[in-house]
């Protein structure tokens, strides 16, 4: 009788495992998809380190900076009068 | 920035030349007068000028340099457009009433309208390069009017090149070439709005021009009449378009497009622009919807969050 006691047992402790395993890896997929905080998935740690900032190249213009600034039209194109 | 403003052939003209010292101011200084020499020579409604003499006579001879080249490119211009950009719609625009100078012009004339028919082609023009002979047809008299400004705001340009970088604006019709301050801001005029502006583009050479039927506008018979001849009717063009405004590699193939934008309509003009990668529009319709042709987006200034 015990040996389909134990069996059971094993048999639960796999299924915590499968079930453990799967939360935990599902936890980490969201993580690396939708990015929360460590708090909300019960972490102390981050497990992402955050993005790095984009800094401009020193030295070379901003091309998107200069378009920013709405030019004075030289000139006006119209039907001829 | 060197710049001018004076008055020819019929309409406002400005002109900058990115350039100091004596000789670029010369060189501004003397457009008015180059300009007015070439105003006598092309003018329809100088009864004295060689293109008016040439319409009278049917024939020349010995033709002035300036003539044949204007004629030269505006018979270019209705080749490479099928016969639709054409100087001899000339007759079919008196016809219409537009027979004075625009400003001389009776805006309600009560005089009927002849029926339509279309204008002679511009293969019937006949001349001779070894004695600069033009011969034209009975009932054949030319109109550079389609042509003649664009054409000449280029020649304005390449003749301030030596001087630096210039901008020639006639009448809307804009000439320009390439500066090291950067591209030329100009201005889409929206008709519809008082000091309306449609877009903001930014260019660095070449040209680009507007043709539409909001100004140059009166009434025949009751009827409304607009200066861009359909040649086929040698009546004013009935398509949906209100004003085309064309960026191009030269002035004057920007108001040559512009001409045949407004004569085919927006949908066979805008497909003709997006299959010439050197030409982009704006087009305004008689409804007010506003069409773009994809490359038209490139030169336009957008307000960045």
């Amino acid at each position: 009788m015990a040996e389909p006691h134990n069996a059971a047992s094993s048999a639960r402790l796999l299924v915590s495992v499968v079930v453990l395993a799967t939360t935990l890896g599902g936890s980490l997929a969201l993580a690396i998809y939708a990015p929360q905080p460590p708090e909300a998935l019960g972490l102390d740690t981050p497990l992402l380190a955050p993005l790095p900032t984009l800094e401009p190249v020193s030295g070379q213009p901003d091309p998107i900076e200069v378009r920013a600034r709405r030019p004075n039209p030289i000139a006006v194109t119209r039907s001829s009068r | 920035m060197l710049s001018i403003e004076f008055k020819t052939m019929g309409c406002h003209a400005r002109a900058f030349l990115d350039a100091t010292g004596a000789r670029a101011q010369a060189a501004l200084d003397e457009l008015p007068a180059w300009f007015a020499a070439r105003a006598g020579i092309l003018s329809r409604f100088d009864p004295d000028s060689a293109l008016s003499k040439l319409n009278a006579r049917g024939m020349a001879d010995s033709v002035d340099d300036v003539l044949w080249e204007a004629i030269d490119v505006a018979l270019r211009a209705a080749a490479s457009t099928n016969g639709l950009v054409t100087p001899t719609i000339l007759r079919a625009l008196e016809a219409a009433g537009y027979d004075r100078s625009f400003d001389e012009l009776d805006r309600d004339h009560v005089a009927s309208l002849p029926p339509e028919r279309a204008v002679p082609s511009w293969q019937a023009v006949e001349r001779e390069g070894g004695t600069r002979s033009i011969r034209l047809p009975p009932g054949l008299a030319l109109d550079l009017g389609g042509t003649a400004k664009g054409w000449c705001a280029d020649a304005a340009v390449l003749r301030l090149a030596p001087f630096g970088p210039a901008l020639v604006d006639l009448g809307g019709d804009i000439a320009l070439s390439r500066s090291s301050r950067g591209p030329w801001p100009i201005a889409v005029e929206d008709s519809r709005a008082a000091r309306g502006v449609l877009e903001l583009v930014l260019l660095c050479d070449g040209g680009i021009a507007t043709s539409g039927r909001d100004l140059r506008r009166w009434r025949r018979s009751g009827r409304d009449q607009h200066h861009v001849i359909d040649p086929a009717t040698g009546a004013p063009s009935r398509t949906d378009v209100w004003t085309a405004t064309v960026i191009a590699p030269s002035a004057l193939a920007a108001e040559t497009a512009a001409k045949r934008l407004l004569l085919e309509g927006s949908c066979q003009g805008l497909a003709w622009i997006e299959s010439n990668p050197e030409f982009a529009a704006l087009v305004v319709t008689e409804t007010g919807i506003i069409l773009a042709s994809s490359r038209f987006r490139q030169f336009a200034w957008q307000e960045v969050a």
